[in-house]
């Protein structure tokens, strides 16, 4: 878990940047998330005085019960499928949805509307904690990936939990940053900009890493289908 | 809008236009309709999506749900409440029961001390105003009033 102001290295670019995560979308189809910004518009004013969630993060910072239930409901959901996606682990997912809301408690209290949203905030305190994980853990797969694909059924459901698995498992080979842009974006349905905030890099940068991605991809499937 | 940006938005951001970015959408949209191999690249596309549209989301148990809400902050407790509250926690520590009952035995040491002293006071003020006289006065020379 990286805390404000940890150094993140930068494997694709070999540059190091420095993450200030200061206090301060689920779904493929439609690609519009629900936790804000008008998805992947590239101009969604993710950046402070816009923030709808304000008022929100202030009132459940007070012990608002309601306040802090209605933050939980709308962006747990999104952090839990986000971290899953970039680690590839359910469990896991959780361990750093429960981490990155533990944060967000503390800074809750004394949030700064004018830095960043909280939802880019709480998205880029979880990638970071995932990209942290991923550096810490053994080249591999995660143990028992494919358990819950083997269970046997019509040919059909075989097939598509095939399927399943191997997109699951290609999206799992991507670099890491491919794979944090891919979600971010298509899956997350966030904007250009806000995907971008949340990796500190440019809406260009962002741009080559789906590129990548996507082709990265489409290669690994074709020889998935070949093989 | 040009070929290459077209290009650029269909292998980044997939085939579906709801997903290019808001302010260039239009223009790539009209460009596409006129760009017949680019159609193509969107259809090849169309493919990829539909695979990573197969991996659905995981969504959050409950136990997780449950733990992040006990997690909230609490509302901060009135002040009478916050010091019983902390009373409590301070006497339900072995070390404060021991505090607690030194400073009552002292209390009481204190008290066995202060009783002859008061008896005594008492006893001189059960006297009468002759009594007090003759305690008093003998030490003075009333021959010379």
């Amino acid at each position: 878990m990286y805390d404000n102001g940890m150094r993140q290295r930068d494997h694709e670019g070999d540059r190091v940047a420095e993450i200030d995560a200061r206090p301060g979308r689920p779904a493929a189809r439609p690609p519009v998330s629900p936790i804000g910004g008008g998805g992947p518009t590239g101009g969604d004013g993710h950046f402070g005085g816009g923030d709808p969630d304000v008022a929100l993060v202030l009132a459940a910072g007070r012990g608002d019960v309601a306040a802090a239930r209605q933050l939980v409901d709308r962006l747990l959901p999104p952090i839990v499928a986000f971290s899953a996606r970039m680690l590839g682990d359910g469990a896991e997912a959780e361990d750093v949805a429960q981490e990155v809301f533990v944060k967000a408690w503390k800074a809750a209290p004394c949030w700064r509307p004018g830095g960043a949203r909280f939802t880019t905030w709480l998205y880029r305190v979880a990638h970071n904690a995932c990209i942290d994980r991923l550096r810490r853990r053994p080249a591999s797969l995660p143990e028992n990936y494919d358990a819950a694909d083997e269970r046997p059924g019509p040919e059909d459901a075989i097939e598509a939990a095939s399927k399943e698995r191997t997109v699951r498992q290609a999206v799992d080979l991507l670099p890491e940053r491919q794979r944090a842009a891919l979600a971010l974006c298509y899956y997350e349905g966030l904007s250009n900009r806000q995907a971008a905030d949340i990796m500190e890099i440019t809406v260009e940068a962002l741009e080559s890493l789906l590129s990548r991605g996507r082709r990265a991809l489409r290669t690994q499937l074709r020889e998935a289908d070949n093989g | 809008m040009d070929r290459e940006r077209l290009r650029t938005i269909i292998e980044a951001y997939g085939a579906e236009p709801a997903r290019w970015p808001a302010d260039e959408r239009g223009a790539a949209e009209a460009l596409l309709a006129r760009t017949p191999d680019l159609r193509e690249l969107q259809r090849a596309e169309l493919a990829l999506d539909a695979a990573l549209d197969s991996v659905p989301a995981q969504a959050p148990s409950s136990a997780l749900l449950g733990a992040v809400l006990r997690e909230a902050p609490a509302a901060p407790m009135p002040l009478l409440d916050r010091v019983s509250v902390l009373l409590e926690r301070w006497l339900a520590r072995p070390a404060a029961a021991m505090t607690v009952a030194a400073v009552i035995a002292m209390a009481g040491l204190g008290t066995g001390y202060a009783i002859p002293q008061s008896a005594a006071v008492a006893a001189v003020t059960d006297l009468g105003t002759g009594d007090v006289n003759e305690l008093i006065l003998p030490s003075i020379d009333l021959a010379g009033l």
